[in-house]
């Protein structure tokens, strides 16, 4: 009993914390029910409240209604293209990145050569360097190469992300040397040794690395208003729900349930992997 | 709980990629989809359609002359046919009198025996000398006679024709006050002046009285004189039918124009006042009779009309209106022989309805020209739907329906004029369902 009093408040402001961050996923679950005209009628006093006066919030509709999902389904395409791109950009991404960045950490990690540390922290250095530092070189070699305002403009430079390098980095370092070595003595050249000894052994990382770069994948802003200004039907889905003005169609809440729902999968499949990920590369 | 997430994944893509393999086909389904027009500037036009057919104001029956009660002819061939074109003096038909040798030789046998019986009376009479006191004699009896004959005809032809009138005759066949009839007038000085033609003839011959003649040489004069009547009679008849032969050998048109009716054929007997054709009277052209229907427009003579039969269209003008038998009224277009040809000719217009007239009136100002079946509403309250783009805040594009309302200055056929401004507007003039204002559209044949 003492033990459980001594916790209690701990765990209330934590639980009120986590009902604090997981409100405006409810909100968006509840509202996904009203119908489209209902959520119309109510974004429209959006912004006639009287200012220094709470918002009303309603989390009851008058009719529950699947509307918004078959308007979303069926009758409306626009979310769903847009969903589309956002799908396609991050399994390109990812896929690019499977194909690179392993590589990339298993030369770092496992060879020895003039200038792997300067590379490695070049890494690092470009991991804590902010998008924008790095939006206009990439709009100008974009531009140079004809990629701009293609799909090649936004999955490219996302192939190599710094970070999942870094992580990947970091775990292969730990892979015990002994291993590799048993693999060459048993004539296992440097590709064999990386296909069937270390990229087993980085299941886990790997598996937070895809996990972590569809999140950010996923959730690209910056980049497809950079690189897609003259193409706006090839944006992802979260550069539509970032401009959304007064005018809603109804079926946005909706829609963001429906985004929500591929980056829960995705941790969920991954969520071993994640922690496992991050116990042995020590970040804590 | 990595298996339930993978399947909600592949369950996650299957769906949505099934939403976009078929919400197009459903989007199109359930989309009201329409034919956009857009509003045009021009001058509003009228319009009247009639349908009619040829008709032929004035006929006349086209006889042979010279036949007489007791002739008739047989049809030996008939060279046109209903709707022909002749010209004056084109041989119509052939005809053949009837019995005409054998009638040509009794009259030839008849005139032959009358004249024997003539020559032997003179011959028998040879030797009487008539005086000129005789001839004189006997010539004033005969203009007696023929003088008394005048005016007993004429006293019948006054006495019918006055009972024609309702009038009655006084003493000595005068006509009483106040008759104005120019035929009784006419008769009655003709019969005045017969009387004193008798009157002059009788004193004459009273005067010729107290010569006397003998009853044998009166008896010679006047078989003499029957005899030459007899003879010059039958000289007549066989002169008549051997022109009536001719004639009807050749029967030829009088004048240029139409044949509007040719019933007989090869075979067929003609007795006197039958026609053989019926055909244009002189002077006179067809026209095409349109049936202007509850038209209400007042369409005046000369009014500019097209007509149009068997696909082809020609310019006239209305040439004269009126009113039928059953009381409806009529407009008659003008029909120029090119006019008859280019519509197909007499045959292919004669049908009933088969020629259709249109009369159109431009406005003289301008206005927004729409299509007459985009009006909806009723009268006084019309209102058209529009087709308004809009774009949603995921810039999505689509056409809405905004009702627009406007003010019909007239409608004709396909096309009505209204008020307002409407040029760049897509107006909605058909649809596949009932629309509602704000609902989405799809125009036809763009989904």
């Amino acid at each position: 009993m003492k033990k459980q009093s001594r916790h209690f408040g701990s765990r209330f402001l934590l639980l009120l914390l986590a009902v604090l961050m997981m409100l405006p996923i409810a909100v968006t679950l509840v509202y996904s029910f009203f119908s489209p005209e209902e959520i119309r009628t109510y974004m429209a006093t959006r912004n006639s409240y009287t200012p220094g006066s709470l918002m009303e919030i309603r989390l009851v509709p008058e009719q529950v209604s699947l509307m918004q999902y078959y308007r979303l389904l069926i009758t409306d395409q626009t979310i769903l293209r847009f969903f589309i791109n956002s799908a396609l950009y991050a399994i390109a991404i990812i896929a690019g990145q499977l194909l690179i960045l392993p590589m990339l950490s298993y030369g770092l990690s496992c060879f020895r050569f003039r200038g792997r540390d300067l590379i490695a922290f070049g890494i690092v250095l470009l991991m804590v360097l902010p998008f924008q530092v790095t939006m206009v070189p990439n709009v100008l070699t974009l531009r140079a190469l004809n990629l701009l305002n293609t799909p090649w403009a936004v999955i490219l430079p996302m192939l190599v992300l710094p970070f999942s390098a870094f992580l990947l980095r970091q775990y292969m370092l730990n892979i015990p040397r002994e291993l590799l070595e048993a693999g060459q003595i048993d004539s296992a050249g440097v590709f064999r040794c990386f296909l069937q000894i270390v990229l087993p052994m980085s299941k886990p990382v790997i598996g937070t690395m895809i996990a972590l770069s569809f999140a950010e994948c996923w959730n690209l802003v910056e980049q497809p208003l950079t690189y897609l200004t003259l193409r706006t039907d090839l944006h992802p889905l979260s550069v539509v729900f970032s401009q959304l003005t007064e005018n809603v169609t109804g079926i946005e809440f909706a829609g963001a349930s429906l985004f929500i729902l591929p980056a829960l999968f995705v941790y969920l499949i991954y969520q071993d992997d994640i922690m496992e990920g991050i116990q042995v590369t020590d970040i804590k | 709980m990595r298996k339930f997430a993978l399947k909600g994944l592949i369950a996650l893509a299957v769906i949505v990629l099934i939403c976009i393999f078929f919400s197009g086909t459903l989007h199109t389904i359930t989309t009201a989809k329409v034919q956009l027009a857009g509003a045009k500037s021009g001058r509003f036009e009228t319009k009247i359609t009639m349908t009619g057919s040829l008709y032929w104001p004035k006929t006349a029956e086209l006889l042979v002359e010279g036949m007489g009660s007791d002739d008739t002819l047989t049809v030996s061939s008939m060279n046109v046919s209903a709707g022909s074109f002749v010209r004056a003096g084109d041989v119509i038909a052939i005809c053949d009198v009837n019995e005409f040798d054998s009638r040509l030789s009794s009259l030839r046998e008849n005139y032959a025996a009358k004249e024997k019986e003539y020559l032997e009376q003179e011959r028998k009479n040879s030797t009487q000398l008539l005086s000129d006191r005789e001839k004189e004699w006997f010539n004033t009896y005969q203009q007696l006679q023929d003088a008394v004959q005048n005016v007993q005809t004429l006293r019948q032809d006054l006495h019918l024709e006055a009972w024609k009138h309702g009038i009655t005759l006084g003493d000595d066949d005068l006509l009483p006050e106040g008759a104005e009839q120019e035929e009784l007038l006419s008769l009655s000085e003709k019969l005045a002046q017969a009387r004193k033609d008798e009157a002059a003839v009788r004193h004459s011959y009273s005067q010729l009285m107290r010569f006397g003649i003998s009853d044998d040489t009166l008896a010679y004069l006047e078989k003499k004189a029957q005899l030459e009547k007899e003879m010059k009679q039958l000289n007549e008849d066989m002169m008549a039918l051997r022109m009536l032969q001719l004639r009807a050998s050749s029967v030829t048109a009088p004048w240029d124009g139409y044949i509007t009716a040719a019933d007989l054929k090869p075979g067929d007997q003609v007795s006197r006042g039958t026609a053989l054709v019926t055909m244009t009277a002189q002077d006179t052209a067809p026209v095409i009779r349109l049936n202007p229907g509850d038209n209400k427009r007042v369409v005046t003579v000369g009014t500019p009309v097209s007509l149009s039969a068997e696909g082809q269209n020609v310019d006239t003008v209305i040439s004269g209106q009126g009113v039928q038998a059953s009381g409806s009224l009529y407009l008659e277009a003008e029909l120029k022989r090119e006019h008859l040809t280019a519509l197909g000719g007499v045959s292919a217009i004669s049908e009933s309805n088969s020629v259709t007239g249109t009369i159109s009136w431009r406005s003289e100002n301008p206005s927004t020209l729409v299509p007459s079946s985009a009006l909806r509403g009723t009268e006084g309250d019309y209102y058209v739907y529009i087709a308004q783009k809009t774009m949603n805040s995921l810039g999505a594009e689509k056409l809405t329906v905004v009702k627009k309302s406007v003010t019909v200055l007239g409608i004709s056929g396909n096309t009505a004029s209204v008020q307002e401004e409407l040029r760049g507007d897509s107006i909605i003039y058909m649809e596949d369902r009932t629309l509602t204002e704000g609902c989405e559209v799809i125009p036809y044949g763009n989904p």
